[in-house]
């Protein structure tokens, strides 16, 4: 049972098209996160949910109603915006309770949710506070107070932590997850940070210059990236890509040793295989598939990362922890099982 | 502010709906900006078009000779004069205002308490009553009871009376605008001057500049748009002198401080010549128009639209 | 070859260099005499006019510094129209301030926020309107005032002052309402509210400094107006600025009253303007305080 439905949304701006053909199925109670570089229609994709920007084409649902046409504030969302944009004027009580006191609630009722909200976000001390006396995370918990106690049926966050220090967003992140799995509420989440996107979400949707790339949850998208760019996006360290042929039935890359071949593939097709880092492994000269010359060695405590160029193409290693130096030749194994193929020309997932 | 729309227009959007309800609230305003501009803009060029003089009232709607006024106004050797004069006027204006104004704010960029306080003391000249003005430099000018005169004739170095005398009478003009008027170059200077990025300035001091090198060559192309736009300001009020010729020398002696605005008051209200007095306040309109134009497309901001 | 490097004002000293720098040279209290001396030379005459006023009659004029202070040219206002003319400029300016506030406010607004194909021609249109030169107006207003029996009144006036006000506290509000975070707007929009009542509830609250300091300007504005009240009144609405050439008309020009006058005029305009000085600057754009 879905909540949120787009149907071939389109977004143009004058003659700029910012959002392709985007259809979705979002569920009830899950924590979605739409997850992309800067510009590629993830913010003004919420924006056309939330009805802050109108739908060039398509159609827009939320519950079952058809909202496109809607204003915000009859479409039964809350938003959380990156800066806040609390209230500067009124006190945290009175920014948490405003949309109440709008539509007409009753004041002993506001005060009640408002309590209660406030106790879940730990704000209880600070409701007579105006915005300029807090810190920045407390000012994000207003922000999600204000939309926790309107009670709507889909909250919107547009990249909710980006203005936090690092440790801090680690720690609103975890109060996030907990928060929404508390009150299991349907949300969806815009962030450029595949971290959050993988820690937070239930169902990860990846964009990129206006269109969906891929649905699924985050390791689902993690283990089976279906193109070049989804696999390149997740995972960190990123992940390698090799170019390789189909010769005489083998996959063969330069300077090592052959694999078989995927009986789907055709005779002379360019492939590019991905494998992830922590996949390659460093192996004795007998098993080994080829050597990699090391560059770069990061030692990273427990385990170090080795770049280096592999048969002239360049190659991540993730390995346990050893001592290497630069301009060692390193044997290493490439086990084909972990092998994400994709098409050299769509870049298509192949496997 | 042009609206960047969506091409296809979305059906019943929210923005459209919020479009509509801020024009209602812009309507009133509009109603009465075109009920007291665009109204009387409109009767004074067709006014102008007419002989419309009090003697003949009935001449309001004589159209015969539409361009007659203009073509007076060439041939009227005292409407040529009170050009020359403005001419005169506003030059002079534009680069001594600018000038002093920049000066002073050079000298009060720093940030001490003494200077904090001057730069709001300075504004006084530019808030004052005009006319307040026009009588204390009248009372400054005038030989027997002025300060300034006496203090010039002790040490040796007397001034004649210059508002009757026709050659220096529009200079003292010039000097009182250039007093009251000062401060406003003066704070856009210093406003600009504060927008000067610390960046290229250390860079240049680094390099080894000297202090005028580095206005020379770092803060002045960064002030310099502001003072265009400052001079073109300074260049549409002067064309609006009217308080301090009127107090200080009815436009005389002779017709020598005899601005085309105040040669305006005199066809129009002395003379109630109106048809000839709205030609030529449509030609100084357009004139204001031109350099409004040109304020206009400087200052506004780029058109921005989020995505 | 040891270069010279100037230094800004609030860097410390460089030390150790064998030419002494420009700031070691020019001090900062250097500076600063010159700025008193400037101000004093700059000021002298607001200065001067005001002692005259509390001067009396037989020193006005006289060149000894010390006088005894006395109020008898003020108390010779009394006398006559000049404090009927004060009241008029009170009642025109507050009038017409509040007026264009009341319009202008929620008309910047709308073209802060709202997308109209032709703002940008509205936008040079109240540029023009400040800008234009006050007779283009009076003329044709002068004839239809007469028609309309508005000549000499304060509703006339108003009527007039009505113009630039208007047109002046459109351009100043707006840079203020822009100003304003439109995610704020947002939210009171995804709260509940309709464009108004985010106007009212959220926006305006915020634009509270700009809003007194456009008053205040556009007062100021119609205060110091000359022109249009020396033309459109003569003895029922005539302001105060006009009332001051009165003294002038008689045989022997009463200084001690017109600098008495003068004094009463511009001590509003100047009170007030040292409250709003910051936003003067921006009201400047606007050619605000410029008669």
């Amino acid at each position: 049972m879905s909540v949120v439905r787009l149907e071939h949304v389109h977004k143009r701006f004058g003659d700029v098209e910012v959002v392709r053909d985007v259809s979705l199925q979002l569920p009830q109670g899950g924590l979605t996160v739409f997850l992309g570089p800067s510009g590629c229609g993830k913010t003004t994709t919420l924006r056309m949910i939330a009805g802050l920007e109108s739908v060039t084409e398509g159609r827009i649902l939320i519950g079952d109603q058809d909202v496109t046409s809607l204003d915000p504030r009859d479409r039964n969302i809350a938003m959380v915006f990156q800066n806040y944009a609390l209230y500067p004027h009124k006190t945290v009580a009175e920014n948490m309770g405003f949309g109440l006191k709008i539509r007409g609630v009753s004041g002993p009722e506001i005060e009640q949710r408002v309590k209660t909200a406030a106790q879940m976000l730990g704000l209880s001390d600070l409701l007579a506070r105006r915005p300029k006396q807090l810190s920045g995370g407390q000012m994000q918990r207003v922000a999600l107070g204000r939309a926790i106690v309107r009670d709507a049926e889909v909250f919107l966050l547009d990249e909710p932590l980006s203005n936090l220090d690092a440790k801090l967003r680690v720690q609103m992140r975890e109060e996030i997850f907990k928060l929404q799995r508390r009150i299991r509420k349907s949300m969806i989440y815009v962030t450029h940070d595949q971290t959050e996107a993988m820690t937070l979400a239930d169902q990860i949707v990846i964009m990129r210059d206006g269109r969906v790339q891929q649905v699924g949850a985050p390791l689902e998208i993690f283990d089976r990236p279906v193109n070049l760019y989804v696999a390149g996006f997740i995972g960190s360290p990123e992940m390698n890509v090799l170019d390789m042929r189909v010769e005489g039935g083998s996959l063969r890359a330069a300077g090592a040793a052959g694999f078989t071949a995927h009986p789907a593939l055709a005779e002379g097709q360019a492939i590019k295989v991905g494998i992830r880092p922590d996949h390659v492994e460093v192996a004795t000269t007998e098993s080994a598939h080829g050597a990699l010359d090391v560059e770069v060695c990061e030692q990273l405590g427990t385990t170090m990362l080795l770049i280096g160029s592999f048969g002239g193409q360049r190659l991540r290693v993730l390995a346990p922890r050893a001592s290497v130096a630069t301009g060692e030749r390193v044997p290493v194994r490439l086990p084909p099982a972990h092998f994400h193929l994709f098409d050299a020309a769509s870049g298509v997932r192949l496997n | 502010m042009t609206a960047l729309s969506s091409t296809a227009p979305a059906r019943g959007a929210w923005s459209d709906r919020r479009d509509a309800s801020l024009f209602l609230g812009l309507l009133p305003a509009l109603v009465v900006l075109a009920a007291l501009t665009a109204a009387p803009g409109i009767y004074l060029v067709l006014t102008s078009l007419t002989p419309l003089n009090l003697a003949n009232p009935g001449s309001a709607w004589d159209f015969s000779q539409p361009l007659g006024n203009y073509v007076s106004m060439f041939e009227d050797p005292r409407f040529l004069n009170s050009v020359a004069v403005q001419v005169k006027l506003s030059l002079s204006s534009v680069v001594l205002q600018l000038f002093s104004g920049l000066a002073v704010a050079l000298l009060l960029h720093a940030n001490t308490r003494v200077r904090t306080i001057a730069r709001s003391a300075l504004l006084i000249p530019m808030v004052l009553p005009p006319i307040v003005v026009g009588i204390t430099w009248l009372a400054l000018f005038t030989v027997d009871i002025s300060p300034l005169h006496r203090f010039m004739e002790g040490i040796g170095l007397p001034i004649p009376p210059l508002l009757t005398n026709p050659s220096t009478a529009l200079w003292a003009i010039v000097f009182a605008g250039t007093w009251q008027h000062f401060p406003f170059a003066m704070l856009m200077s210093l406003a600009a001057l504060q927008m000067v990025p610390d960046s290229p300035i250390e860079a240049a001091r680094i390099d080894g500049a000297s202090r005028s090198q580095i206005f020379w060559h770092v803060r002045l192309p960064f002030i310099a748009p502001t003072l265009v736009v400052a001079g073109l300001f300074i260049l549409i009020d002067s064309v609006k002198a009217f308080p301090l010729i009127f107090i200080m020398t009815d436009g005389g002696p002779g017709e020598v401080t005899e601005v085309t605005n105040f040669y305006v008051y005199r066809q129009a209200f002395t003379f109630s010549l109106w048809g000839y007095g709205s030609a030529i306040a449509t030609l100084m309109l357009a004139g204001v128009f031109v350099v409004s134009y040109a304020i206009y497309r400087i200052t506004s901001p780029k058109d921005d639209h989020g995505q | 070859m040891a270069s010279e490097i100037a230094d800004a004002p609030t860097t410390r000293e460089p030390s150790g260099r064998s030419k002494p720098s420009w700031r070691q040279r020019n001090p900062l209290w250097l500076g600063d005499l010159a700025t008193v001396v400037l101000a004093l030379l700059v000021l002298f005459p607001f200065l001067w006019l005001i002692q005259i006023s509390l001067r009396p009659k037989e020193e006005l004029f006289s060149s000894s510094i010390l006088f005894t202070p006395t109020l008898e040219n003020y108390l010779a206002l009394w006398k006559g129209n000049f404090p009927f003319s004060f009241v008029n400029s009170i009642v025109s300016s507050t009038a017409a301030t509040v007026l264009a506030m009341i319009i202008g406010v929620p008309a910047a607004y709308a073209l802060s926020r709202g997308r109209f194909r032709s703002g940008r021609q509205i936008g040079l249109w109240i540029l023009v309107t400040r800008m234009a030169p006050p007779v283009a107006f009076t003329i044709p207003l002068y004839i239809s005032f007469r028609w309309l029996d508005l000549h000499d009144t304060r509703l006339g006036l108003v009527i007039v002052y009505l113009t630039f006000s208007l047109a002046l506290v459109i351009w100043m509000m707006k840079p203020f309402f822009d100003s304003i975070p439109r995610e704020l707007e947002e939210a009171a929009a995804i709260d509940g509210c309709t464009t108004w009542q985010t106007f009212l509830t959220v926006t305006l609250p915020l634009a509270g400094p700009g809003l007194a300091a456009t008053a205040v300007i556009c007062f100021i504005q119609s205060w110091n107006d000359f022109f249009f009240a020396l033309i459109l009144t003569r003895t029922q609405a005539s302001t105060a600025p006009v009332a001051i050439v009165g003294f002038i008309q008689y045989v022997g020009w009463e200084w001690g009253r017109m600098a008495a006058a003068g004094t009463l005029v511009m001590m509003p305009v100047v009170l007030f303007s040292i409250f709003v000085r910051k936003y003067l600057v921006r009201g400047l754009a606007a050619g605000s305080i410029k008669g």
